[in-house]
Protein backbone atom coordinates (compact mmCIF):
# COMPACT_ATOMS: atom_id res chain seq x y z
CA UNK A 1 0.00 0.00 0.00
CA UNK A 2 2.62 2.45 0.85
CA UNK A 3 5.02 1.43 -1.56
CA UNK A 4 2.73 2.13 -4.29
CA UNK A 5 2.21 5.44 -2.81
CA UNK A 6 5.54 6.16 -2.94
CA UNK A 7 5.78 5.21 -6.69
CA UNK A 8 2.53 7.36 -7.40
CA UNK A 9 4.57 9.95 -5.86
CA UNK A 10 7.80 9.54 -7.81
CA UNK A 11 5.91 9.50 -10.81
CA UNK A 12 4.77 12.92 -9.96
CA UNK A 13 7.99 15.19 -10.61
CA UNK A 14 8.71 14.11 -14.04
CA UNK A 15 5.58 15.04 -15.40
CA UNK A 16 6.31 18.62 -13.36
CA UNK A 17 8.70 20.65 -15.93
CA UNK A 18 6.57 20.15 -18.93
CA UNK A 19 3.51 21.89 -16.72
CA UNK A 20 5.54 24.49 -15.47
CA UNK A 21 7.58 25.16 -18.83
CA UNK A 22 4.24 26.97 -20.88
CA UNK A 23 3.58 28.42 -17.77
CA UNK A 24 6.75 30.96 -17.75
CA UNK A 25 5.27 32.03 -21.17
CA UNK A 26 8.74 31.54 -23.08
CA UNK A 27 8.51 29.24 -25.89
CA UNK A 28 11.92 27.67 -27.19
CA UNK A 29 13.37 29.05 -29.83
CA UNK A 30 14.46 32.23 -30.53
CA UNK A 31 12.20 34.95 -29.89
CA UNK A 32 12.35 38.29 -31.13
CA UNK A 33 11.77 40.09 -27.61
CA UNK A 34 15.12 38.69 -26.78
CA UNK A 35 16.97 39.44 -29.50
CA UNK A 36 15.82 43.32 -29.77
CA UNK A 37 17.93 45.37 -27.80
CA UNK A 38 21.19 43.68 -28.99
CA UNK A 39 20.07 44.11 -32.83
CA UNK A 40 19.14 47.51 -32.22
CA UNK A 41 21.93 48.36 -30.55
CA UNK A 42 24.22 46.56 -32.90
CA UNK A 43 21.90 48.46 -35.58
CA UNK A 44 23.15 51.52 -34.08
CA UNK A 45 26.58 50.34 -33.96
CA UNK A 46 26.68 49.99 -37.71
CA UNK A 47 25.19 53.25 -38.32
CA UNK A 48 27.55 55.73 -36.44
CA UNK A 49 30.21 53.43 -38.35
CA UNK A 50 28.50 53.94 -41.57
CA UNK A 51 28.58 57.28 -40.78
CA UNK A 52 31.05 59.74 -42.08
CA UNK A 53 33.25 60.54 -38.56
CA UNK A 54 36.03 62.45 -37.74
CA UNK A 55 39.06 62.19 -39.41
CA UNK A 56 39.32 58.28 -40.16
CA UNK A 57 37.65 56.46 -43.06
CA UNK A 58 35.57 53.73 -42.39
CA UNK A 59 36.04 51.67 -39.39
CA UNK A 60 36.65 47.73 -40.94
CA UNK A 61 37.99 46.69 -37.82
CA UNK A 62 35.29 47.52 -35.43
CA UNK A 63 32.30 46.49 -37.72
CA UNK A 64 34.09 43.34 -37.93
CA UNK A 65 34.55 42.81 -34.62
CA UNK A 66 30.83 43.72 -33.79
CA UNK A 67 30.02 41.19 -36.40
CA UNK A 68 32.17 38.86 -34.75
CA UNK A 69 30.56 39.31 -31.61
CA UNK A 70 27.82 38.52 -33.23
CA UNK A 71 28.50 35.29 -34.64
CA UNK A 72 29.79 34.13 -31.63
CA UNK A 73 27.20 35.11 -29.58
CA UNK A 74 24.54 33.50 -32.02
CA UNK A 75 26.29 30.21 -31.48
CA UNK A 76 26.22 30.15 -28.03
CA UNK A 77 22.95 31.67 -28.24
CA UNK A 78 22.67 27.73 -29.94
CA UNK A 79 24.54 25.73 -27.49
CA UNK A 80 22.82 27.02 -24.22
CA UNK A 81 20.86 24.96 -22.71
CA UNK A 82 18.14 27.13 -20.85
CA UNK A 83 15.87 30.23 -21.80
CA UNK A 84 17.67 32.00 -19.09
CA UNK A 85 21.08 31.06 -20.91
CA UNK A 86 20.18 32.02 -24.03
CA UNK A 87 18.71 35.43 -22.73
CA UNK A 88 21.78 36.25 -21.14
CA UNK A 89 23.76 36.04 -24.47
CA UNK A 90 21.52 38.69 -25.94
CA UNK A 91 22.14 40.47 -23.19
CA UNK A 92 25.88 40.23 -22.63
CA UNK A 93 25.35 40.96 -26.44
CA UNK A 94 23.81 44.09 -26.17
CA UNK A 95 25.76 45.46 -23.29
CA UNK A 96 29.17 45.01 -25.49
CA UNK A 97 27.32 46.73 -28.34
CA UNK A 98 26.57 49.22 -26.02
CA UNK A 99 29.91 49.92 -24.77
CA UNK A 100 31.53 49.99 -28.26
CA UNK A 101 28.47 52.31 -29.53
CA UNK A 102 29.12 54.70 -26.76
CA UNK A 103 32.88 54.57 -27.05
CA UNK A 104 32.44 55.16 -30.70
CA UNK A 105 30.35 57.89 -30.37
CA UNK A 106 32.12 59.85 -27.26
CA UNK A 107 35.91 59.63 -29.68
CA UNK A 108 34.90 59.55 -33.18
CA UNK A 109 31.86 61.33 -33.50
CA UNK A 110 31.66 63.72 -31.00
CA UNK A 111 35.25 64.51 -29.74
CA UNK A 112 34.27 64.63 -26.50
CA UNK A 113 37.05 62.64 -24.70
CA UNK A 114 41.08 63.77 -25.02
CA UNK A 115 42.05 62.23 -28.47
CA UNK A 116 45.26 61.34 -26.91
CA UNK A 117 44.17 59.69 -24.07
CA UNK A 118 40.82 58.04 -25.57
CA UNK A 119 41.66 56.55 -28.65
CA UNK A 120 38.49 55.66 -30.87
CA UNK A 121 37.44 52.06 -31.05
CA UNK A 122 38.86 51.56 -34.62
CA UNK A 123 42.02 53.24 -33.58
CA UNK A 124 42.68 50.97 -30.91
CA UNK A 125 41.45 47.87 -32.37
CA UNK A 126 43.95 48.38 -35.24
CA UNK A 127 46.63 49.22 -33.11
CA UNK A 128 45.95 45.84 -30.67
CA UNK A 129 46.01 43.79 -34.30
CA UNK A 130 49.39 45.22 -34.99
CA UNK A 131 50.98 45.18 -31.09
CA UNK A 132 49.78 41.23 -30.91
CA UNK A 133 53.07 39.82 -31.99
CA UNK A 134 54.74 42.18 -29.13
CA UNK A 135 52.05 41.63 -26.50
CA UNK A 136 51.83 37.75 -27.08
CA UNK A 137 56.23 37.98 -26.51
CA UNK A 138 55.52 40.11 -23.24
CA UNK A 139 52.84 37.38 -22.49
CA UNK A 140 55.18 34.67 -22.74
CA UNK A 141 57.64 36.22 -20.53
CA UNK A 142 55.26 37.05 -17.84
CA UNK A 143 53.87 33.52 -17.94
CA UNK A 144 57.37 32.07 -17.47
CA UNK A 145 57.35 34.00 -14.05
CA UNK A 146 53.92 33.19 -13.37
CA UNK A 147 54.15 29.64 -14.09
CA UNK A 148 58.13 29.08 -11.98
CA UNK A 149 56.39 30.90 -9.13
CA UNK A 150 53.20 29.77 -8.57
CA UNK A 151 54.17 25.98 -9.98
CA UNK A 152 56.69 26.41 -7.20
CA UNK A 153 54.35 27.60 -4.53
CA UNK A 154 51.61 24.78 -5.49
CA UNK A 155 54.47 22.21 -5.25
CA UNK A 156 56.07 22.54 -2.16
CA UNK A 157 52.58 24.14 0.15
CA UNK A 158 50.38 20.91 -0.67
CA UNK A 159 52.50 18.41 -0.02
CA UNK A 160 53.67 20.64 3.17
CA UNK A 161 49.81 21.44 3.78
CA UNK A 162 48.60 17.81 3.84
CA UNK A 163 51.24 16.57 6.26
CA UNK A 164 50.96 19.75 8.75
CA UNK A 165 47.46 19.71 8.59
CA UNK A 166 47.13 15.39 9.02
CA UNK A 167 49.46 15.09 12.17
CA UNK A 168 47.65 17.37 15.15
CA UNK A 169 50.78 18.34 16.72
CA UNK A 170 52.70 19.43 14.04
CA UNK A 171 49.58 21.89 13.42
CA UNK A 172 49.22 22.89 16.11
CA UNK A 173 53.16 23.84 16.99
CA UNK A 174 53.07 25.57 13.21
CA UNK A 175 49.86 27.56 13.16
CA UNK A 176 51.26 30.96 15.01
CA UNK A 177 53.88 30.93 12.26
CA UNK A 178 51.35 30.58 9.76
CA UNK A 179 48.80 33.20 10.83
CA UNK A 180 51.79 35.84 11.49
CA UNK A 181 53.87 35.17 8.15
CA UNK A 182 50.89 34.17 6.00
CA UNK A 183 48.81 37.96 6.84
CA UNK A 184 52.12 39.90 5.67
CA UNK A 185 51.27 41.47 2.64
CA UNK A 186 53.57 40.32 -0.05
CA UNK A 187 53.70 43.42 -1.74
CA UNK A 188 55.98 44.54 1.04
CA UNK A 189 58.37 41.66 -0.01
CA UNK A 190 59.23 43.42 -3.42
CA UNK A 191 61.91 46.13 -2.51
CA UNK A 192 63.36 43.84 -0.24
CA UNK A 193 63.77 41.04 -2.26
CA UNK A 194 64.57 42.96 -5.13
CA UNK A 195 67.85 44.20 -3.30
CA UNK A 196 68.42 40.36 -1.93
CA UNK A 197 68.55 38.34 -4.80
CA UNK A 198 70.76 38.65 -7.92
CA UNK A 199 68.38 39.39 -11.01
CA UNK A 200 64.67 40.46 -11.53
CA UNK A 201 63.72 37.52 -12.93
CA UNK A 202 64.77 35.51 -9.56
CA UNK A 203 63.19 38.11 -7.71
CA UNK A 204 60.15 38.38 -9.21
CA UNK A 205 59.57 34.23 -8.87
CA UNK A 206 60.53 34.18 -4.99
CA UNK A 207 57.58 37.23 -4.73
CA UNK A 208 55.21 35.34 -6.58
CA UNK A 209 56.27 32.05 -4.98
CA UNK A 210 55.44 33.90 -1.27
CA UNK A 211 52.32 35.14 -2.37
CA UNK A 212 51.19 31.99 -3.82
CA UNK A 213 52.46 29.96 -0.79
CA UNK A 214 50.67 30.91 1.63
CA UNK A 215 46.72 31.26 0.70
CA UNK A 216 47.60 27.68 -0.73
CA UNK A 217 49.12 26.64 2.22
CA UNK A 218 46.59 27.85 4.99
CA UNK A 219 43.51 26.38 2.82
CA UNK A 220 45.24 23.16 2.56
CA UNK A 221 46.08 22.53 6.32
CA UNK A 222 42.26 24.01 6.91
CA UNK A 223 41.05 21.39 4.31
CA UNK A 224 42.95 18.63 5.94
CA UNK A 225 41.98 19.29 9.04
CA UNK A 226 37.93 19.82 8.30
CA UNK A 227 37.83 16.52 6.73
CA UNK A 228 34.77 14.63 8.07
CA UNK A 229 35.79 12.22 10.57
CA UNK A 230 33.38 9.67 9.18
CA UNK A 231 35.71 9.66 5.86
CA UNK A 232 38.77 8.77 7.96
CA UNK A 233 37.24 6.14 9.97
CA UNK A 234 36.35 5.24 6.31
CA UNK A 235 39.37 5.03 5.60
CA UNK A 236 41.12 3.69 8.51
CA UNK A 237 38.40 0.58 8.58
CA UNK A 238 40.47 -0.53 5.18
CA UNK A 239 43.15 -0.45 6.66
CA UNK A 240 45.25 2.35 4.77
CA UNK A 241 48.75 3.06 4.75
CA UNK A 242 49.54 6.52 5.78
CA UNK A 243 50.23 7.16 2.38
CA UNK A 244 47.44 6.31 0.79
CA UNK A 245 45.74 7.73 3.38
CA UNK A 246 46.53 11.17 2.70
CA UNK A 247 46.49 10.57 -0.69
CA UNK A 248 43.18 9.30 -2.13
CA UNK A 249 40.95 10.12 1.19
CA UNK A 250 42.55 13.32 2.66
CA UNK A 251 43.78 14.92 -0.13
CA UNK A 252 40.38 14.75 -2.24
CA UNK A 253 38.25 15.11 1.08
CA UNK A 254 40.30 18.29 1.14
CA UNK A 255 40.15 19.50 -2.01
CA UNK A 256 37.57 21.82 -2.03
CA UNK A 257 39.65 23.78 0.49
CA UNK A 258 42.35 23.57 -1.52
CA UNK A 259 40.81 24.82 -4.95
CA UNK A 260 40.00 27.92 -3.02
CA UNK A 261 43.30 28.50 -1.78
CA UNK A 262 44.59 28.00 -5.10
CA UNK A 263 42.73 30.31 -7.18
CA UNK A 264 43.59 32.93 -4.40
CA UNK A 265 46.98 31.93 -4.92
CA UNK A 266 46.47 32.55 -8.55
CA UNK A 267 44.66 36.13 -8.00
CA UNK A 268 47.76 37.49 -5.51
CA UNK A 269 50.17 36.09 -8.10
CA UNK A 270 49.08 38.14 -10.63
CA UNK A 271 48.82 41.26 -8.95
CA UNK A 272 52.27 40.69 -7.27
CA UNK A 273 53.74 39.89 -11.44
CA UNK A 274 52.22 42.89 -12.67
CA UNK A 275 53.57 44.81 -9.63
CA UNK A 276 56.97 43.26 -9.74
CA UNK A 277 57.06 43.88 -13.81
CA UNK A 278 56.46 47.39 -13.24
CA UNK A 279 59.12 48.39 -10.71
CA UNK A 280 62.18 46.53 -12.54
CA UNK A 281 61.42 44.26 -15.46
CA UNK A 282 62.50 44.93 -19.53
CA UNK A 283 59.48 42.29 -20.73
CA UNK A 284 56.36 41.41 -19.95
CA UNK A 285 52.68 42.97 -20.02
CA UNK A 286 52.87 44.93 -16.78
CA UNK A 287 56.07 46.28 -18.13
CA UNK A 288 54.17 46.96 -21.49
CA UNK A 289 51.87 49.26 -20.28
CA UNK A 290 54.40 50.98 -17.74
CA UNK A 291 56.58 51.64 -20.41
CA UNK A 292 54.42 53.06 -23.20
CA UNK A 293 52.91 55.24 -20.27
CA UNK A 294 56.12 56.69 -19.31
CA UNK A 295 56.32 57.76 -23.34
CA UNK A 296 52.55 58.88 -22.71
CA UNK A 297 51.79 56.95 -25.46
CA UNK A 298 48.17 55.98 -24.01
CA UNK A 299 46.86 54.59 -26.62
CA UNK A 300 49.44 51.22 -26.43
CA UNK A 301 48.30 51.68 -22.60
CA UNK A 302 45.14 51.10 -23.49
CA UNK A 303 46.11 47.86 -25.61
CA UNK A 304 47.75 46.54 -22.95
CA UNK A 305 45.34 47.18 -20.34
CA UNK A 306 43.32 45.58 -22.59
CA UNK A 307 45.24 42.55 -23.19
CA UNK A 308 45.58 41.77 -19.62
CA UNK A 309 41.82 41.62 -18.59
CA UNK A 310 41.98 39.45 -21.93
CA UNK A 311 44.29 36.88 -20.30
CA UNK A 312 43.16 37.49 -16.44
CA UNK A 313 39.42 36.61 -18.03
CA UNK A 314 40.93 33.20 -19.73
CA UNK A 315 43.09 31.90 -17.14
CA UNK A 316 40.17 32.43 -14.76
CA UNK A 317 37.65 30.79 -17.34
CA UNK A 318 40.27 28.03 -17.40
CA UNK A 319 40.82 27.60 -13.70
CA UNK A 320 37.07 27.64 -12.82
CA UNK A 321 36.48 24.87 -15.37
CA UNK A 322 39.56 22.76 -13.99
CA UNK A 323 37.64 23.27 -10.61
CA UNK A 324 34.56 22.12 -11.54
CA UNK A 325 36.09 19.10 -13.41
CA UNK A 326 38.23 17.97 -10.59
CA UNK A 327 35.52 18.57 -7.95
CA UNK A 328 32.35 17.48 -10.25
CA UNK A 329 31.78 14.58 -7.82
CA UNK A 330 30.22 17.02 -5.06
CA UNK A 331 26.31 17.81 -5.85
CA UNK B 1 30.65 -23.86 16.91
CA UNK B 2 33.75 -21.34 16.91
CA UNK B 3 33.51 -18.37 19.15
CA UNK B 4 34.21 -15.16 16.61
CA UNK B 5 33.95 -12.38 19.00
CA UNK B 6 34.32 -12.62 23.02
CA UNK B 7 33.93 -9.29 24.42
CA UNK B 8 35.24 -9.64 28.45
CA UNK B 9 34.54 -6.90 30.84
CA UNK B 10 35.42 -4.11 28.45
CA UNK B 11 35.35 -0.33 29.88
CA UNK B 12 35.44 2.86 28.03
CA UNK B 13 36.03 6.30 29.46
CA UNK B 14 35.82 9.47 27.08
CA UNK B 15 37.02 12.57 28.25
CA UNK B 16 36.71 11.64 31.70
CA UNK B 17 33.05 10.14 30.73
CA UNK B 18 32.75 6.20 31.43
CA UNK B 19 30.93 5.38 28.44
CA UNK B 20 31.17 1.66 28.79
CA UNK B 21 31.20 -0.16 32.15
CA UNK B 22 32.08 -4.13 32.22
CA UNK B 23 31.05 -5.46 29.13
CA UNK B 24 30.51 -8.89 28.26
CA UNK B 25 29.57 -10.31 24.84
CA UNK B 26 29.65 -13.50 23.36
CA UNK B 27 29.15 -14.53 19.64
CA UNK B 28 29.46 -17.50 17.76
CA UNK B 29 30.49 -17.92 13.78
CA UNK B 30 27.21 -17.00 11.86
CA UNK B 31 25.63 -14.95 14.72
CA UNK B 32 23.55 -12.03 13.96
CA UNK B 33 23.54 -9.91 17.11
CA UNK B 34 21.94 -6.48 17.42
CA UNK B 35 23.12 -3.98 20.01
CA UNK B 36 20.15 -2.12 20.95
CA UNK B 37 19.50 0.72 23.30
CA UNK B 38 18.60 4.56 23.46
CA UNK B 39 21.28 7.43 22.39
CA UNK B 40 24.06 7.69 24.54
CA UNK B 41 24.02 4.33 25.79
CA UNK B 42 27.90 3.73 24.30
CA UNK B 43 25.99 1.43 21.35
CA UNK B 44 28.07 2.64 18.60
CA UNK B 45 31.24 3.04 20.98
CA UNK B 46 31.04 -0.15 21.62
CA UNK B 47 30.92 -1.04 17.68
CA UNK B 48 33.89 1.37 16.90
CA UNK B 49 35.90 -0.47 19.64
CA UNK B 50 35.27 -3.74 17.90
CA UNK B 51 36.08 -2.16 14.50
CA UNK B 52 39.54 -1.15 16.31
CA UNK B 53 38.48 2.46 16.03
CA UNK B 54 39.31 3.20 19.61
CA UNK B 55 40.73 1.60 21.87
CA UNK B 56 39.75 0.12 24.92
CA UNK B 57 40.68 1.38 28.47
CA UNK B 58 40.20 -2.09 30.49
CA UNK B 59 38.86 -5.68 29.23
CA UNK B 60 39.56 -7.31 26.31
CA UNK B 61 38.26 -7.81 22.51
CA UNK B 62 39.31 -10.97 21.24
CA UNK B 63 38.04 -11.93 17.50
CA UNK B 64 38.65 -15.21 16.22
CA UNK B 65 41.30 -15.52 19.59
CA UNK B 66 43.00 -12.84 18.64
CA UNK B 67 43.28 -9.28 21.12
CA UNK B 68 41.82 -6.72 18.37
CA UNK B 69 45.11 -4.04 18.02
CA UNK B 70 43.46 -1.68 15.52
CA UNK B 71 41.06 -1.51 12.52
CA UNK B 72 41.66 -4.52 9.97
CA UNK B 73 40.05 -5.84 6.66
CA UNK B 74 38.78 -9.06 8.80
CA UNK B 75 36.14 -6.49 9.81
CA UNK B 76 33.79 -5.49 7.37
CA UNK B 77 32.15 -1.78 8.73
CA UNK B 78 28.86 0.08 7.41
CA UNK B 79 28.24 3.65 8.91
CA UNK B 80 24.92 5.39 8.41
CA UNK B 81 27.03 8.05 6.28
CA UNK B 82 30.02 8.79 5.10
CA UNK B 83 30.75 4.78 4.13
CA UNK B 84 31.28 5.80 0.74
CA UNK B 85 33.95 8.23 -0.46
CA UNK B 86 32.11 10.99 -2.59
CA UNK B 87 34.42 11.73 -5.20
CA UNK B 88 34.57 7.69 -6.22
CA UNK B 89 31.95 6.42 -8.09
CA UNK B 90 30.13 3.41 -6.76
CA UNK B 91 32.06 0.86 -8.82
CA UNK B 92 35.25 2.51 -8.10
CA UNK B 93 34.38 2.40 -4.33
CA UNK B 94 34.01 -1.51 -4.04
CA UNK B 95 37.32 -1.65 -6.51
CA UNK B 96 39.45 0.56 -3.76
CA UNK B 97 38.36 -2.00 -0.89
CA UNK B 98 39.16 -5.09 -3.00
CA UNK B 99 42.49 -3.64 -4.10
CA UNK B 100 43.03 -3.23 -0.23
CA UNK B 101 41.75 -6.12 0.81
CA UNK B 102 43.63 -8.79 -1.85
CA UNK B 103 46.53 -6.43 -3.31
CA UNK B 104 48.01 -9.60 -5.51
CA UNK B 105 44.84 -9.63 -7.88
CA UNK B 106 44.76 -8.09 -11.03
CA UNK B 107 42.57 -4.95 -11.64
CA UNK B 108 40.45 -5.84 -14.01
CA UNK B 109 39.63 -9.14 -11.75
CA UNK B 110 38.36 -6.38 -9.43
CA UNK B 111 36.32 -4.52 -11.47
CA UNK B 112 34.34 -7.78 -12.91
CA UNK B 113 34.50 -8.69 -8.72
CA UNK B 114 32.65 -5.46 -7.93
CA UNK B 115 30.52 -5.57 -11.38
CA UNK B 116 28.92 -8.88 -9.35
CA UNK B 117 29.13 -7.35 -5.99
CA UNK B 118 26.76 -4.90 -7.12
CA UNK B 119 24.60 -7.04 -8.55
CA UNK B 120 23.93 -8.92 -5.43
CA UNK B 121 22.48 -5.45 -4.59
CA UNK B 122 20.80 -4.95 -7.20
CA UNK B 123 22.48 -1.76 -8.31
CA UNK B 124 24.44 -3.14 -11.65
CA UNK B 125 23.43 -0.28 -13.44
CA UNK B 126 24.96 1.82 -10.78
CA UNK B 127 28.69 1.23 -11.55
CA UNK B 128 29.92 4.77 -12.54
CA UNK B 129 27.51 6.29 -10.82
CA UNK B 130 28.95 8.64 -8.05
CA UNK B 131 27.19 8.79 -4.55
CA UNK B 132 25.71 12.15 -4.67
CA UNK B 133 23.95 10.69 -8.27
CA UNK B 134 22.43 7.89 -6.12
CA UNK B 135 19.53 8.18 -2.82
CA UNK B 136 20.27 7.26 0.26
CA UNK B 137 19.12 4.03 0.07
CA UNK B 138 21.31 2.74 -2.60
CA UNK B 139 24.36 4.33 -1.38
CA UNK B 140 23.81 2.37 1.76
CA UNK B 141 23.16 -0.61 -1.12
CA UNK B 142 26.54 -0.34 -2.12
CA UNK B 143 27.84 0.54 1.38
CA UNK B 144 26.84 -3.06 2.09
CA UNK B 145 27.87 -4.40 -1.03
CA UNK B 146 31.32 -3.18 -0.26
CA UNK B 147 31.69 -5.01 3.12
CA UNK B 148 30.47 -7.99 1.60
CA UNK B 149 32.60 -7.69 -1.20
CA UNK B 150 36.14 -7.99 0.67
CA UNK B 151 34.54 -11.39 1.98
CA UNK B 152 35.30 -10.57 6.05
CA UNK B 153 33.68 -12.80 8.72
CA UNK B 154 32.68 -10.57 11.12
CA UNK B 155 30.06 -7.41 9.64
CA UNK B 156 29.94 -3.97 11.49
CA UNK B 157 27.06 -2.00 11.16
CA UNK B 158 26.54 1.04 13.04
CA UNK B 159 22.85 2.52 12.10
CA UNK B 160 23.34 1.78 8.47
CA UNK B 161 19.53 2.53 7.82
CA UNK B 162 18.59 5.06 10.33
CA UNK B 163 18.89 7.84 7.93
CA UNK B 164 16.53 6.05 5.38
CA UNK B 165 12.27 6.29 4.97
CA UNK B 166 10.66 3.83 6.65
CA UNK B 167 9.60 1.99 3.09
CA UNK B 168 13.18 1.99 2.09
CA UNK B 169 14.13 0.66 5.56
CA UNK B 170 12.13 -2.15 4.97
CA UNK B 171 13.20 -2.96 1.93
CA UNK B 172 17.21 -2.85 2.77
CA UNK B 173 16.50 -5.02 5.86
CA UNK B 174 15.47 -7.94 3.17
CA UNK B 175 18.59 -7.31 0.87
CA UNK B 176 20.40 -7.67 4.53
CA UNK B 177 19.34 -10.77 5.53
CA UNK B 178 19.25 -12.22 1.83
CA UNK B 179 22.77 -11.78 1.60
CA UNK B 180 23.44 -12.46 5.47
CA UNK B 181 21.80 -16.16 4.89
CA UNK B 182 24.02 -17.34 1.87
CA UNK B 183 23.33 -20.24 0.06
CA UNK B 184 26.82 -21.48 0.37
CA UNK B 185 25.83 -21.46 4.41
CA UNK B 186 29.00 -19.45 5.33
CA UNK B 187 27.17 -16.88 7.06
CA UNK B 188 29.02 -13.99 8.20
CA UNK B 189 28.93 -12.98 11.71
CA UNK B 190 26.95 -9.49 12.23
CA UNK B 191 27.11 -6.86 14.72
CA UNK B 192 24.32 -4.16 14.03
CA UNK B 193 23.49 -1.17 16.00
CA UNK B 194 20.30 -0.07 15.99
CA UNK B 195 17.77 1.49 18.34
CA UNK B 196 15.39 0.33 16.31
CA UNK B 197 13.38 -2.58 18.22
CA UNK B 198 11.60 -4.19 15.68
CA UNK B 199 14.32 -3.92 13.44
CA UNK B 200 16.35 -5.23 16.22
CA UNK B 201 13.91 -8.47 16.34
CA UNK B 202 13.09 -8.52 12.46
CA UNK B 203 17.15 -9.30 11.87
CA UNK B 204 19.25 -10.84 14.83
CA UNK B 205 19.58 -14.01 16.60
CA UNK B 206 20.84 -12.30 19.70
CA UNK B 207 19.96 -8.83 20.92
CA UNK B 208 21.64 -7.06 23.68
CA UNK B 209 19.99 -4.17 25.00
CA UNK B 210 22.35 -1.52 26.49
CA UNK B 211 21.24 1.03 29.22
CA UNK B 212 22.82 4.19 29.27
CA UNK B 213 25.00 6.68 32.09
CA UNK B 214 27.21 4.26 32.15
CA UNK B 215 26.45 2.48 29.06
CA UNK B 216 26.29 -1.33 30.40
CA UNK B 217 24.40 -4.04 29.02
CA UNK B 218 20.89 -4.57 30.48
CA UNK B 219 19.18 -7.82 28.77
CA UNK B 220 20.22 -10.59 26.08
CA UNK B 221 17.50 -12.20 24.11
CA UNK B 222 17.87 -14.63 21.89
CA UNK B 223 15.42 -14.13 18.96
CA UNK B 224 14.13 -17.72 18.66
CA UNK B 225 11.24 -17.35 15.92
CA UNK B 226 11.95 -19.52 13.03
CA UNK B 227 13.38 -17.82 9.23
CA UNK B 228 12.91 -16.86 6.89
CA UNK B 229 11.21 -13.96 8.69
CA UNK B 230 9.13 -11.32 7.53
CA UNK B 231 8.07 -7.90 8.37
CA UNK B 232 4.09 -9.42 7.76
CA UNK B 233 4.31 -12.65 9.75
CA UNK B 234 6.17 -12.56 12.45
CA UNK B 235 4.19 -9.12 13.62
CA UNK B 236 1.16 -11.68 15.01
CA UNK B 237 3.22 -14.33 16.07
CA UNK B 238 3.42 -14.30 19.87
CA UNK B 239 6.65 -14.85 20.72
CA UNK B 240 7.65 -12.06 18.72
CA UNK B 241 5.08 -9.95 20.98
CA UNK B 242 6.43 -11.17 24.36
CA UNK B 243 10.34 -10.52 23.06
CA UNK B 244 8.87 -6.88 22.14
CA UNK B 245 7.00 -6.17 25.02
CA UNK B 246 10.23 -7.53 27.44
CA UNK B 247 12.50 -4.99 25.63
CA UNK B 248 10.26 -2.13 25.28
CA UNK B 249 10.06 -2.50 29.50
CA UNK B 250 13.67 -2.70 29.74
CA UNK B 251 14.54 0.10 27.54
CA UNK B 252 11.87 2.45 28.79
CA UNK B 253 13.03 1.74 32.17
CA UNK B 254 14.36 4.57 34.13
CA UNK B 255 18.28 3.00 34.14
CA UNK B 256 19.08 5.06 37.13
CA UNK B 257 16.30 3.36 39.54
CA UNK B 258 16.60 -0.09 37.87
CA UNK B 259 20.31 -0.37 39.38
CA UNK B 260 23.00 -3.11 38.38
CA UNK B 261 20.53 -5.43 36.95
CA UNK B 262 23.31 -7.47 35.70
CA UNK B 263 22.34 -9.53 32.69
CA UNK B 264 18.72 -11.43 32.66
CA UNK B 265 18.43 -14.28 30.56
Amino acid sequence: MSSTQIRAGGAHPGTRPAALGPGRGAPAGLHWSQTLPAGAILAGLLLASAWPGSEEGFPLYLVLFAVGVGVVALARWRLAGSDVARQSVCDVAAILYAILLAWQLATAHFAALDPMLFPPPELTLRLFVKELPDLLYCLRSSLILLVSGFGAALALSLPLGLYVGWHTRLHHAVSPFTKILGTIPPVVFIPYIVHVLPSFKSASIVVIFIGAFWPIFINTVAGVFNVPKGLIDSGRVLNLSTRKMLLRVVLPAALPSICTGASLALGFSFLLLTAAEVIGANSGIGWYVHYFSDFADYHRVVVGIIFIGIVVVAITLATERLERHLLRWRS
Amino acid sequence: MTKCVEIENLSFAYRGNLVLRGVNITAEGGDFVCLLGPSGCGKSTLLRLIAGLERPDAGSILIGGAAVSGPGLDRGVVFQDYSLFPWLTAGENLVFALEQAFPDRRRRDHVEDARAQLGRVHLEGAFDKLPSQLSGGMRQRVAIARAFATDPPLLLMDEPFGALDAVTRAHLQEHLLALWQTPSGAAKTVFFVTHDVDEAILLASTVVVLGANPGRIRGVFDIDVARPRSRQSIQSSPRYLALRAAMVDLLYERSDDAGDAGTPQ
